[in-house]
């Protein structure tokens, strides 16, 4: 089963078994199913259930805050992740605060489905990975799909988290197998088992890492491949971490999840000034012997050109030469 | 039944009053914005509604529409002077209270795509003819999210009841300088049904919100009631920048003058004298309780 499939079958089992649960988003009805096909089906299942809207990304966003002070479920489909702005007012200034200021309503949450990032050839304004921008508000927590996770049911915590969520869905990951987990012998897979799973995965299970790398969203695809080649390539063992909530960093202490480090990597497809990478390094850098990397995207906008937008978002190849720098020079 | 609605007035007029009173001694937290000329809209407008099923959704301008739907005074004075039984634990302030089925918000327009979530809820639901009133100003028709939630308001045919208060000001600035076109040949392109009043009479505006209240009601459709009133006092403290003659000829026009004229003054200096006591004393109250200490 692939990605976009299982959030597909996620969404029609909620449908099914909650009544007051709406879909409501630009295009998300049938025949069309939404741009990315992952409502597909389900208008047709529940006409009154699952609503296109008009084109307006903060009325949307609103209905569903009104929505939800009434007791209902509304999962909010954003159609590309760079038209959230269009309702950040509606999600920081009201949805969050009426999750703080109100609280003898007692809300249901409401979940706000986006694709972010690129690799698609879909240029500047179709293809960035904005989370950072709703990232650290209080009364929003944010989700992001990764390869090992199970999408659908990621979806379906998020549905009963009980704060509204910013579910975001890289567009790269629509066409994975879910919760991949057909790892190299000898390697290390693990999750904590938490409702929002942080996933380590080492490429040797019998040596100690050499370094951690800390990751999320469609980068996870990435850094496996990458981390595969190092071991290959140079015997250098990496391990990866994954969380699969971005805005809860507690996993960083959790030492069964990251160790005694002495090299951290972070990797993310948005740019790397005050993003995830920062926030992961000014947490760990309480340990001052740590040497770290932030990898991200280079300056500028994200190209339509695919050849260029490889050159500005990060790839397994432009990932594997920053990575191998680092290490040649602290450490090889 | 004049006689009720002139208390609800008058006892908007005292508080708002009180508050700009407290606020010149440094007793208030943080701002607050005056409800005083505009009392008879909220009164003759909420009267009508069911508090048990409908619901209000308000603006920073909330005093006199929270009082009229029958808010508590002591956990609102509680709230503006961060004492403890606050409305929202002094998390709030003036501009965003919450008491049953009363929501403010502080900033301008966003709350008409909530209100619309809300009227499609009660939709859903299908079970009681609740509406959703929602009280803009003529300022929030900047915001572009006025309009997004208009077209679904009407497109989806939802229960919910605009009321426009066009106090003719948006802040410092006369709308005839940052309005293109009108208010209504605004609100009436997306098909609503739109009632304009310019009137200070409290008897008037009860009589059209109450026909619209019931049309809405049965119809399950959304309807919209402007109002050409005055703002009387300042935007939020001391920011009036009106001339003297244009506050003489607002002033005209306040709907409290109207109602003393309609009650005798006898009658409107007895209710007002009772209105005046129990404000003091609640107020008295509050201050004597503890400010809140402990965040949430």
């Amino acid at each position: 089963m692939f990605i976009n499939k299982s959030l597909n079958g996620a969404l029609k089992n909620l449908l099914e078994i909650e009544d007051k649960l709406i879909c409501l988003g630009e295009d998300i009805s049938d025949p069309y199913g939404g741009a990315f096909k992952v409502t597909k089906g389900l208008s047709d299942s529940y006409p009154e259930k699952v609503i296109s809207t008009p084109v307006s990304e903060a009325a949307i966003i609103g209905v569903g805050t009104g929505l939800s002070m009434l007791g209902y479920k509304p999962i909010i489909e954003i159609m590309f992740g760079d038209f959230i702005l269009l309702g950040a007012d509606q999600i920081i200034n009201y949805l969050s605060k009426f999750y703080s200021l109100h609280n003898h309503l007692k809300p249901t949450s409401v979940v706000i489905r986006t694709p972010m990032g690129g690799g698609r050839g879909y240029g500047p304004t179709h293809s960035q990975s904005l989370e950072n921008i709703f990232n650290g508000y209080d009364g929003l927590t944010l989700v992001s799909l990764n390869i090992f996770t199970d999408a659908g049911k990621l979806l379906t915590e998020s549905v009963y988290h009980n704060s509204p969520v910013i579910f975001i869905e890289n567009k790269s990951l629509y066409g994975q197998p879910n919760s991949f987990n057909a790892v190299p012998k000898n390697s290390l897979l693990e999750s904590n088992k938490s409702l929002f799973p942080v996933i380590k995965y080492c490429t040797s299970q019998m040596r100690n890492a050499d370094f951690s790398l800390v990751t999320y969203g469609g980068m996870s695809k990435i850094g496996y491949e990458v981390l595969n080649r190092l071991y290959e390539n140079e015997q250098v063992v990496g391990e990866m971490i994954v969380p699969s909530c971005i805005s809860d960093f507690n996993y960083l202490y959790d030492k069964k999840i990251l160790g005694d480090i002495n090299f951290l990597i972070t990797l993310e497809e948005s740019h790397t000034n005050l993003g995830f990478g920062s926030e992961v390094v000014s947490r760990l850098k309480e340990n001052l012997s740590l040497k770290h990397l932030r990898i991200g995207k280079t300056k500028g906008i994200i190209p339509n050109s695919r050849k260029l937008e490889d050159k500005v978002l990060p790839t397994v190849n432009s990932v594997y030469h920053d990575i191998v720098k680092f290490l040649e020079r602290n450490l090889m | 039944m004049i006689k009720k609605l002139a208390q609800q007035m008058i006892r908007i007029r005292e508080v708002e009053k009180t508050l700009l009173e407290l606020s010149s001694k440094g007793e208030l937290q943080g701002t607050t914005h005056t409800y005083i000329g505009m009392e008879a809209t909220a009164v003759g407008i909420i009267s009508n509604l069911n508090p048990k099923m409908d619901y209000v959704i308000s603006n920073h301008r909330n005093h006199g529409h929270y009082l009229a739907f029958g808010g508590e005074l002591k956990p609102f004075f509680a709230e503006l002077l961060g004492r403890e039984g606050a409305l929202c634990n002094g998390y709030g302030g003036s501009q965003h209270i919450e008491w049953k089925n009363f929501f403010s918000f502080g900033i301008l327009g966003g709350t008409a795509p909530i209100a619309c979530g809300m009227a499609l809820a009660i939709k859903l639901m299908n079970d009681k003819p609740s509406i959703i009133a929602l009280f803009l100003g003529d300022g929030a028709f900047g915001e572009g999210v006025v309009y997004e939630a208009l077209n679904i308001t009407a497109l989806w045919e939802l229960p919910l009841f605009i009321i426009v208060e066009n106090n003719g000001i948006a802040q410092t600035t006369p709308i005839i300088k940052n309005m293109a076109g009108s208010i209504e040949d605004r609100i009436r392109a997306f098909g609503i049904e739109t009632t304009v009043l310019k009137t200070s009479d409290v008897e008037i505006i009860s009589d059209a919100a109450q026909k619209i209240i019931e049309e809405i009601r049965l119809k399950r459709l959304c309807r919209c009631l402007i109002i050409n009133n005055h703002r009387l006092g300042p935007h939020s403290k001391g920011d009036d920048t009106r001339s003297v003659k244009e506050m003489r000829e607002a002033k005209n026009d306040d709907p409290l003058t109207r109602i003393e004229q309609k009650l005798g003054k006898e009658n409107f200096m007895r209710i007002q004298k009772k209105v005046k006591n129990e404000v003091n004393q609640i107020l008295c109250e509050v201050m004597k309780s503890s400010a809140i200490e402990d965040l949430n």
